[in-house]
Order: C-alpha cells, then structure tokens, then sequence
C-alpha cells in the first residue's frame, strides 16, 4: 500500500512503469473508513484528493468498494457522496483550468463525486481508471465537452572627415568623438547642473556647515589644552574657573557633534534625492532623443552599447554631479580655510606643514593623465561585454540548437576576463599614487612633530606669549589630517573626473547625434491617404559606394498589389524601406499620393503604413496589448475582430488566460505561426492604406501558412500592398510583379505576362524554384 | 442545432444578451437559446480576458468547437441565463480569492505562499516571478506550478500583514 502524497506541493516524478496500488490510502485512513461501510464492503480502490465538494480547499476520501462509490470528507467523516455501483453507467472527467470535476453518470443524470486539483491529478486519474474497472459495463469513451484540455504551449555608414583631426567622423555626429573638448565637455555638464541649481546650492551650504564642524574642534581642542588643562596655580577659584571653562568647552563639542548628525542626515537624503531625479532625467532626455533616432543609428550601434549608455554612464555622471563637482569646490574651500588658520598663527611651521601639497598635486596631475587611458579601455571591455550578452541571450535558442554554449561561454569569459584586467589596472595605479602620496603626506605630521615639538620645548614662558604653546601643536596636528584629507580627496577624485568627462563624452555622443529622418521645417501633415506610390528614378546604398537600388522607376496605383520578386541581395526589403522612409534615397524621389516623402511629416506617414514582417516582433506583454500596439485605445471589441480577421482569434481562445496571456520575451511563447498571425491583427486593427509585406509566410508549416494567407487575402483588399516573397504561388492575386536584379527593376507585368516572356528574369526564377521542387519530391 | 453561417466564421457576432436563454440539463451540460429560431447545445463559455475581464467577453461555442458568439457582458443576461453561465464558468476556471497573506518565503526558485483563500487554507507555490501578475486594478494573479489560479484582492482591501508581503514581493 502506498502512502498518499502531500497534495498542494510539488510532487517529484514517479517511478516509471510501475502499477499504482489502486487503494492509495493509509492504513488509519482505511481502518475509519471501513467503519462507516456495511458489514462485509471491501474497498476496492482509494484516493485523497484535495477538494470538498462543491469547491472548497480539503481533503476528502474517493472510495470504490465492491458495492459502491463512495466520497467522505476527511472533516467530518460522514459519506458526502453514495452512489451504487449498479446505478453507474459511466464516469466523466471534465477537467478545467487548476481542477477537474469527477462525475457518475446515472440514467437520472450527471452526479458530482469528487474535485481536485491538478496537485493530485496522477493519483485521481489512476484512482479514476482503477474505478471503471468496478463498473457493471465497460463505459463508452465520451468526448470531453469542454474539448479536453487546453495546454499551454511552452514555447556603415558614409563618413566625413573632422576637420580637425581628419579622422572619419561618422555623419550623424554633431562632433567628432575624438576630438571632443574636455572643457567644453565640463562646462556642458555644468550646463546642465546649472538646472538644479536650488539643490545644489542647499547640500552645498549644508556640506560647508559640516566641514565646519570638522574644523572647529580642533580650535577647541587647542584652548582646552592651553586655557583649562595647562594649570600652573592650583587654588580653589582657579580650578573652579577652569572647570567652569571645561564644561562649556565640552558642551561645544558636543553641540558640534550633534548638529553635524543633524545635518549629515539631512545632506545624505538631499544628495541622494538629487542624484535620482538628475539620472532620471539623463536617462529620460537619452531615451526620447533615441527614439527619434533612424533606423540607420540602430543599425550601427549594438543593442548593448546603447544600453549601457542609458544605464551604466548616466549613473556615473550622476555621481559625478551630485557628489564629485560638491566636493571638489567644498575640498578647495577647506583647504584654503584651513591654510590661513594655520599662516595665522605661525607662518613658518604651516609653511614646512604644507610643503609636500605641490608634490602631491603633481603627482595627481600626472595620475589622471595616466588612469585616463586605462578607464577609456576599461569602458570599451565593458561595453563590448554588454554587447555581447545582449546579441547572444536573444538568440540563445540558435546557440543550444547548434550547440555552441562552450564557444560562447568563452567568448564571455574572453570579455570578462579583459575587463576584469583593465579594472585591476587601473585599481594597480590607483594603488601606487594612493599610498606614494599618502607617504608624502606623513612627512608633514613627522615635520610638525620635530619642528613643533623643538619650538615647544623652546618656549621661555610657556604659554602664548613666548611662542608655539602645547596647544598650538595639538591644533597643528589635528588641522593637517584635516588638510591632507581634502587634498588626498581632491587627487583621488581625479578617478572620478575622468569617470564622467568619459561617461559625459559617450551620453554627449548620442545626444548630439542628429536624427537623419528628422521632419523638415516646412514639412506638411500628410491627410488621409489613397495610397499612390511612385519611384522616381530612385538610387540608394546603405553604403553610398555601393548602391543597393540603382535608377529605380515605378508607379503603383492606389489599391493596387504588387508583388515584389527578385533574388535574394535585389534590393526587395530595400525599396519598403523606402517607401516607410526608414531611409531617404540617395538619389531622385519617393512619392505617396504625388508628395515626396522627404516633405511630410513622417509621423503622418507611418500611421498609415502597416508592415507584417517575417519575423515579426511582439513585446513582452499581454496578447490584447500587442494586437492593439499601434491603436492604443482600440476597443476589446474591436481587437477580437481584428484577431478573427487574422485567424487568430482561435488559437488565442485556446490558451488559458486567452487574451490576457502573456506573450513572453519577444513573443517567445507563441510558436512562428502564432506570432506572425497576431502580427497580422496589430496591422488589420491600424487599418494602414499601404500595407508591406516582407516575407510574412515564409518561416511557416504548409498548414499555418494556409491560415496566414487566407489572413492576408482579408487584409490586401482595398489597399495599396507590396508583398515580398521567395514562393511566387503566394504572389498570384497580385496585379503587377515588379522583378528586380542586382538593384535594378527588369520586367514588370502580371503573373501570366512575364511567365511568358522566354528568357525573362522572372521566368527564369520561376524555372528554378520548379526544378528545386522536383528535386525534393524526388528525394522524398 | 443552427449552423453558422457560410462565409461568416471570421466575423464577429457579439450576441444580445437580451435574446439569450442559457440552462444547464440534467446531465450538467450548457445549452443555449438565441432569439427562437436557434438552438445549440451542449455549449462550453471562454473568457476571452479571464484575468482583466472576466465578466466581459465571454465566447460561446458549439460541440465542434466552433463559435457561435460572443456575450459582451454577461452582467446583462436575465439571472436564470446569468447563473448557468457563471456556475459553468466557476466550474471550469478554478480561481480562489486571497483573502490574507501570511507568509511568502523563496527557496530553490520557488516562492511559496501561505494564503487563506474563500476556499480555505493553501499554500500556493509559485516557480518564477512572471508567474505573479499585477493586474491594472490592482488585483494581482499568482499561478501555481499545477496552472491553478489564486487573486489577490488589491491592497488595500488586505490587512497591513498580508499589505506588507505583497508589497515585499511586488
């Protein structure tokens, strides 16, 4: 007898192959139950589900005995459910999302017996099976009504030279990122702290207070040693003055020290708040100046790259601006501070006290030029790190297929490896300046002690009139730790400085791109379209050497399809990207409805162009908010028929959570057929009067391909529609074939037109896709 | 049994509420009526949004699996038809309401939730964070390893304890 499970937790696999006892009941459990039976009743099968009926949580006891099927809620121990075994035609299972419900079928009707959660399902289904088994017939297999369960599937740019260096400079570029002042770089920043400049001023004021009160005392200290501890006469008023002088002097410090926690406090939240709302706003002005970057900046620039920017060196100038730039101007207040206080009160020991300062001033100059390469090497390993994570996760899929986790796994390494060694670099320099001027500056404290402590022991009287007192030593020693902080801060600082001036430079980068397809000044708001396309002797190269579309003419009129047909490297995508203006011809004109695209404003274009792509791309999200992706405030309504339009609407019912469902990263979740018909929804819910096409059946079974096409006869009708695709069957309600080579239009005509053109291009294509498809069925 | 009409699969039919007659026979099974003219039965009732909208939208189909229509709201039916239709729906989407948090621990990648429910008492374990959904409304959805569903009322409708670990998990 085996024991019952704990329902509600994971159970671990079971044994395969091996029978299940049909009583999976315990001994005490069966003991009871058989107490409640008639004299004589054996149980023939038993198992706990996870459920009372009619659907509260709870264990309860299905039994099958030699005379019945019984179910008794472990709670209070009484039969719930009885049913005679004779009375029994059939059990159904109806099983729903999270529980399945156990009926009896009787001539009378349907009799609940049991529910349970799928926690149990194994066991119930078993206990299930064991049941039919006592059962007078075998029962007829009986289609579930609610169509049994519904699974879910698991599923280059041209460039210019600077002008300055003569470098290449990439033509989006505002300024070539070599040549970048870094003064110029210093004052933007400040440009742009200049913009919190109330909070700014507020932790200022707060961080001078507390460097204040980290000054002050050792003015105390010193008056506690001269004027109340140095005690010559030791009579009871003096000592009562003196004590007097103590207390105050203490309750001082001990005020300082208070309102410097106070304050700090204050300054702390201050900063911090500071810090956030600047990167939040680096990384908001970043976002929205990318996302009115072309399609041509994506093309250049690797996803991490520009992640990085957005993140990792918005979080660096937000240090550099809330913290760095305060303490820098606070450090060099301090310094100056406390070098009159100790001039002031003897000229010649602040002199041999301050004297390494220059030495460690040259040393931190020569630093930052030294660390400056290392962090710019440093930040190019960890970009090309972030790179590469964000090209390999995406595709990880193609990496197990191919089975190439330990190649990639090594090519991180690599990338991580590299990075690490620029960081120790530079943390080895770092390393070095830090503990040189770190010696230089104990030379000082060692002067102030030797010198200081001469000039003591040579004071006639003792005390402020004869010269340097105890005091003034105590006080000399306490300002020079407090000088060489700030100084050593203002070196160490320089690490941070060349953070953001690096940082500062690649965010500048991007914000100083300027957007290729920006709308001209003049630019019209294109109305309602018909839908008219023209090529107007059009040339364009990704690379203008190398044109990818050469004198290309061509008119489409309004509702008119155009299949679009050529090998692969013709120029295809390359004239649909044209006419979306993701790109501006190089030469000649793009025209919709007689107006050049480059003279209306591309917002009012796109929203009426739709594109179903070959692969197409779903956000993370629900299924409802990727059909209504481009009409945000579509109705419910409205989305569903747009997805019964697509042959969507099916599929989507068929998951558990239907259009609620989650898509996954990238539609991971959907198979290809899935994606592209939802794909289709988004664009028949836009309702676009031009409609591109690039290879939307391509990377699907002959089935969904079917469904996606009868989708797309839906969603050709009454638009303008450039269809690209390898499989010319698909192309045969088009009303013209434009066939392009080498980037060239050949032929132009219908179907049967340029079938019967001998030699023809499209001909020729058409030829070779047959003798392909002849070698297949041959080989099959 | 009417048949749908030829050409008309990929329309949408949003059916009247006020023509709909929905019971359940003695074998527990749905069926409906629209208008007079036609019958369908056994019928099986979709959400179409059983998360967001679970009272909208509700698909109807056919023993093929066709189907037959859409109800935009089934708060508009007569209450025979209204609770035929939520009994059959309680049935097949299982859905316990959180009614207080105990305690939420993660180990091994599963988070597990002690939670009273309107059902009783479960422990709800959930395996990864997608799995815990917030909804606009402010309810929020677990999933459990076995697909069983659990709401979570928004918080301000639970007690400081049960707030303080939904906040701590969201």
């Amino acid at each position: 007898m085996s024991a019952v499970g704990q329902c509600g937790k994971p159970e671990l696999g079971k044994a395969a192959g091996k029978s299940p006892d049909p009583v999976q009941l315990s001994d005490a459990a069966q003991k009871t139950i058989l107490g409640l039976l008639e004299p004589g009743e054996e149980i023939r099968v038993g198992a706990e589900a996870d459920m009372v009926l009619p659907g509260s949580f709870g264990a309860s006891w299905l039994v099958g005995t030699d005379r019945r099927i019984c179910v008794l809620p472990t709670n209070d121990l009484a039969i719930q459910v009885d049913v005679p075994l004779r009375n029994v035609v059939s059990l159904r299972r109806r099983d729903g999302l999270g529980s399945s419900l156990l009926e009896a079928h009787t001539p009378e009707g349907a009799i609940p017996l049991v529910r349970y959660t799928e926690a149990c399902s194994d066991r119930m289904e078993a206990a299930e099976e064991a049941l039919k088994e006592l059962l007078p017939e075998a029962p007829p297999e009986e289609e579930d009504a609610w169509g049994g369960e519904a699974a879910e599937r698991e599923r280059r740019k041209k460039a210019a030279p600077c002008p300055k260096c003569a470098k290449p400079m990439p033509r989006w570029m505002a300024v070539c990122p070599d040549c970048l002042d870094k003064r110029q770089l210093m004052v933007r920043l400040l440009q742009r702290a200049s913009v919190y400049w109330k909070p700014i001023v507020q932790v200022f004021l707060l961080t001078a207070f507390l460097r204040f009160c980290a000054i002050y005392p050792a003015k105390l200290q010193q008056q506690l040693v001269d004027d109340v501890l140095a005690l010559n006469v030791r009579s009871g008023p003096v000592i009562h003055l003196r004590l007097d002088m103590l207390w105050k002097l203490v309750a001082i410090l001990a005020f300082v020290r208070i309102a410097a926690s106070v304050v700090q406090a204050l300054q702390q939240f201050t900063m911090t708040w500071l810090g956030e709302k600047v990167t939040n706003d680096f990384r908001i002005d970043i976002y929205t100046h990318l996302q009115k970057l072309g399609v041509n900046y994506y093309d250049q620039k690797e996803t991490g790259w520009i992640m990085d920017r957005v993140t990792g060196d918005t979080a660096t100038l937000q240090t550099f601006m809330t913290d760095t730039l305060q303490r820098t101007v606070l450090n060099v207040m301090t310094l100056l501070v406390i070098a009159v206080m100790m001039f002031s009160m003897h000229p010649l020991l602040a002199f041999l006290a301050l004297l390494p300062a220059p030495i460690v001033c040259v040393m931190g100059t020569r630093f930052m030029k030294t660390t400056h390469k290392i962090w710019h090497w440093a930040w190019r390993r960890r970009s090309r790190m972030f790179a590469l994570l964000s090209n390999v996760l995406p595709g990880v899929r193609v990496v197990k297929a191919f089975v190439q986790e330990d190649r990639e796994f090594d090519r991180f390494q690599r990338q991580s490896e590299e990075y690490m060694r620029a960081r120790v670099d530079a943390a080895r320099v770092f390393a070095g300046f830090s503990r040189s001027t770190q010696l230089v500056m104990s030379f000082s404290t060692l002067t102030i002690w030797g010198y200081g402590g001469y000039l003591v022991l040579h004071n006639p009287t003792g005390d402020a009139s004869g010269g340097v007192t105890v005091g003034v030593l105590v006080m000399f020693i306490a300002l020079v730790a407090q000088f060489y902080s700030p100084l050593q801060e203002l070196t160490n600082m320089s690490q941070q400085v060349q953070q953001a001036a690096t940082s500062g430079q690649r965010v500048f980068e991007v914000l100083d791109t300027m957007p290729d397809m920006a709308d001209q000044a003049d630019a019209i708001e294109l109305g309602e379209i018909q839908g008219a396309v023209e090529f107007r002797d059009v040339t364009f190269g990704y690379d203008e050497r190398r044109p990818v579309l050469r004198n290309v003419s061509f008119k489409v009129e309004a509702g008119e399809m155009i299949g679009l047909v050529g090998p692969s490297g013709a120029g295809k995508s390359t004239t649909v990207n044209l006419i979306c203006r993701f790109y501006d011809a190089t030469s000649g004109a793009v025209l919709i409805d007689g107006h050049d695209v480059r003279d209306v404003k591309v917002k009012s274009l796109r929203n009426q162009i739709g594109i179903v792509l070959q692969e197409p791309f779903l956000f993370h999200g629900a299924i409802a908010e990727n059909i209504a992706y481009g009409c945000p405030d579509a109705s419910m309504a409205d989305i569903i028929r747009a997805a019964k339009a697509a042959n969507a609407h099916d599929f989507i019912l068929r998951f558990p959570d239907g259009y609620d469902m989650m898509v996954g990263e990238r539609g991971t979740r959907l198979s290809g057929g899935e994606r592209q018909r939802i794909s289709i929804a988004r664009a028949v819910l836009k309702n676009p009067r031009i409609l591109i096409l690039d290879e939307a059946t391509s990377s699907v079974d002959t089935e969904t391909e079917a469904l996606i096409r009868q989708a797309i006869d839906r969603l050709v009708h009454g638009r303008t529609t450039f269809a690209i695709a390898h499989r010319f069957s698909t192309l045969q309600q088009a009303n013209r074939l434009l066939v392009l080579e080498k980037g060239r239009l050949v032929e132009s005509g219908t179907h049967e037109e340029l079938l019967a053109l001998e030699n023809g291009a499209f001909r020729r294509l058409v030829d070779v896709q047959k003798s392909l498809a002849e070698v297949v069925a041959v080989g099959e | 049994m009417a048949a749908s009409e030829p050409g008309m699969k990929n329309d949408l039919r949003l059916l009247d509420p006020k023509l709909l007659r929905l019971r359940v026979d003695e074998f527990r099974r749905l069926n409906l009526e629209v208008g007079i003219e036609e019958r369908y039965g056994p019928v099986r009732a979709v959400r179409c949004l059983p998360l967001t909208q679970p009272y909208e939208f509700i698909s109807i189909q056919d023993d093929e699996g066709e189907e037959v229509g859409i109800i935009p709201d089934l708060r508009d039916l007569e209450p025979d038809s209204r609770r035929a239709l939520e009994a059959e729906l309680e049935l097949y989407y299982l859905k316990a309401q959180v009614r207080a948090i105990h305690k939420v621990e993660a180990r091994n990648g599963v988070i597990s939730w002690d939670v009273t429910t309107d059902l009783g008492a479960k422990m709800v374990h959930v395996r990864d964070r997608q799995n815990i959904r917030p909804l606009p409304d402010g309810r929020t959805v677990l999933t459990d390893i076995h697909g069983g569903k659990y709401e979570i009322p928004p918080p301000e409708e639970l007690d400081e304890k049960s707030r303080g670990w939904l906040e701590i998990e969201m």
